[in-house]
């Protein structure tokens, strides 16, 4: 099978130091997103376990299999959760989830949480699309600006590129910024013609790496535009899948002259992480006390 | 069965059309994607002009006696010529209202403007626009509007899909068969407190209504040109007709293309908003809407500043249905946790 340059690897973490025996409140956040689908597991508040997967066509099977993966081997089973809120494109699917909230609110919540509360200013840039939001001390949603329908500046788009360029997708960010000068961007308005445009610039004779820094440099271009109709306040945290390619994170923070804070866990997670505490708020209200 | 003519523009004057013996209906954008329009028109004019342009391209307005525009925004004005070359042996008109509403000269210039359009009704179609006819064609299109007030005033009570083929049908339906009919006032039964105004040009398909019910939001006011806006203001039965159907465009909600003073607009829509105890404010722009784009900026300031939030959707011919919903879905809970 020829390699897909595309395919990220899809995996699964859990706290072995922390037992959910003791727990008093079990919660979990299940993000089913238009390309990876994450699930995390909190106990009382703290992170527990959590997968990252990747999104088949259909949204449920989707959530389960990234539940059951986050729950391997603990020995813990989904009718012992107090309360599962459902996020993400895919979050009225989600067949076990108590709740549905939007992305919006749950990235919010959860780069509160995973950056601390001087956050105010979250990009998510996400498989299909981006969010630039605004939130305060409590990581509640103040105001938020999605980008257009296409996906360039996407995680799907970048899927697209890995594929042409056949760069490993993981190794995609590094590469771009191994380059002697600075191109100019591709076009930045669709991803198609991007693919175009790069394929046009290897026909030319371009090296990978320019070809790679002239669509990080667009994508980057793209989603400046939505943070400044919004108005960038610092502290300024990127989540999503992106937020891993440090070649558009840098290009990005060069471009508006602001620098990210970096994260210690995989930004993939804010969604789920935020709808995991969400749910916690929410179980508080109904159980008995 | 009398002849139709249509019009794009509540500022066209429906009852001359009537008093002249022509049943006005407005044209609007439907579902289907143009094709035929795209040979005529850039892919970045509004989907109103690309549709409706297309609609009458595919022969499906082959039963109009002739499309009246009124001089408006740029694309509806480059509009009527397209459609004046393309449709040679069709009356299309358009009748050129002021631009500024309370200018010393609008009201004598409109009533011209009103003459002469009848004027040429007239000498086209041979048929005389008496004022007596124009007096009766003014009292069944004020008893239209009244209904239409009459259900807005009850408008919470029902769905925000009713509400919109309410509005929707009233005016692309001949005033003779025009009713409210019980089978469109769908009971809302959502408990959802969450009192939304919505602002835009036109809203012409039922997916943002849809999702708006789905969660549980009610619209507590808007102002379309085919919602409050046609039917705030009514022509006077008495005194000259011509001058009472001038006063009434003069008079009525202005639209973005129409100028009353700096101010009027945005204050109108944010005591709009406060006077419906709104929690926020949804601006339903049709994408490549000029008008309403250059209106958002300082519309949009006023209701930062008088602390009402507010969401900006722009959609094209169909609002797509995920993202129009994870937009609105987020800014409702943005709403629901103040």
């Amino acid at each position: 099978m020829p390699q897909e340059f595309w395919r990220w690897k899809e995996y699964n973490w859990r706290a072995l130091d922390l037992s959910w025996r003791k727990a008093k409140i079990i919660t979990a956040g299940v993000d089913v997103g238009s390309v990876s689908t994450q699930a995390v597991v909190m106990i009382d508040g703290k992170l527990y376990a959590y997968a990252n997967r990747r999104t088949g066509s259909s949204s449920p099977d989707s959530a389960r299999r990234a539940m059951e993966c986050a729950l391997e081997g603990a020995d813990l089973i989904l009718d012992q959760i107090h309360y599962i809120v459902g996020t993400g494109y895919g979050r009225v699917n989600v067949p076990f989830a108590h709740k549905t909230l939007t992305e919006i609110a749950c990235h919010a919540r959860g780069a509160n949480f995973l950056y601390g509360a001087a956050v105010r200013t979250v990009l998510d840039m996400g498989g299909q699309d981006c969010k630039a939001i605004k939130i305060d001390a409590q990581g509640k949603v103040v105001n938020f600006l999605m980008n257009d329908k296409c996906a360039a500046g996407t995680g799907r788009g970048l899927e697209v590129i890995a594929d042409l360029l056949q760069v490993p997708i993981e190794e995609m960010g590094e590469l771009s910024l191994r380059i002697e000068q600075e191109p100019e961007p591709v076009s930045s308005t669709c991803v198609v013609f991007a693919k175009t445009e790069a394929l046009g610039l290897l026909r030319k004779g371009w090296k990978k790496n320019d070809v790679l820094a002239a669509y990080s440099r667009a994508m980057a271009h793209r989603v400046a535009a939505l943070l400044r109709r919004i108005g960038i306040e610092s502290e300024f945290v990127i989540t999503g899948g992106i937020a891993k390619n440090s070649g558009i994170v840098t290009r990005l923070e060069k471009e508006l002259g602001i620098v990210a804070r970096k994260p210690n866990f995989d930004t993939q997670i804010a969604g789920a992480v935020g709808a995991a505490l969400i749910a916690k708020e929410l179980f508080a209200k109904i159980a008995p006390r | 069965m009398q002849n139709k003519i249509g019009y794009l523009c509540t500022y066209v004057p429906e009852e001359i059309l009537h008093a002249a013996g022509f049943s006005p209906v407005r044209i609007a954008p439907n579902t289907t994607p143009p094709t035929r329009a795209d040979a005529h028109l850039q892919s970045y004019t509004c989907c109103l002009a690309r549709s409706c342009l297309d609609q009458a391209l595919a022969g499906k307005l082959n039963d109009l006696a002739g499309v009246v525009f009124a001089h408006t925004c740029d694309t509806l004005q480059g509009l009527a010529d397209i459609w004046r070359a393309t449709f040679p042996n069709l009356f299309v008109e358009t009748v050129v209202g002021p631009v500024t509403l309370n200018g010393p000269h609008a009201q004598k210039y409109l009533v011209a403007e009103l003459r002469r359009f009848a004027a040429a009704l007239e000498k086209h179609f041979a048929v005389r626009v008496t004022d007596d006819a124009l007096r009766a064609s003014i009292r069944l299109y004020n008893t239209r509007r009244r209904a239409l007030a009459d259900f807005y005033a009850r408008r919470t009570e029902f769905t925000a899909v009713a509400w919109f083929n309410v509005m929707n049908t009233a005016l692309t339906t001949a005033l003779e068969k025009f009713a409210i009919r019980n089978s469109q006032l769908t009971i809302r039964n959502s408990q959802s407190a969450i009192r939304l105004v919505l602002i835009g040009a036109t809203i012409d398909e039922p997916t943002l209504p849809q999702i708006l019910d789905d969660l549980g939001a009610r619209i507590v006011a808007d102002d379309f040109c085919n919602g409050a806006r046609y039917f705030d203001t009514l022509v006077a039965e008495e005194g000259d007709p011509i001058e009472a159907i001038a006063t009434r465009e003069l008079t009525r909600a202005t639209c973005p293309c129409k100028h009353r003073a700096l101010d009027d607009r945005v204050e109108r829509l944010v005591k709009l908003a406060k006077d419906n105890r709104a929690d926020g404010v949804i601006f339903y722009h049709k994408k490549f809407c000029d008008p309403h784009a250059w209106d958002y900026p300082p519309l949009a300031a006023a209701l930062d500043r008088a602390e009402i939030p507010h969401l900006l959707l722009e959609v094209e011919q169909v609002a797509p249905v995920g993202q129009t919903r994870v937009r609105v879905e987020a800014f409702l809970e943005l709403l629901s946790e103040e």
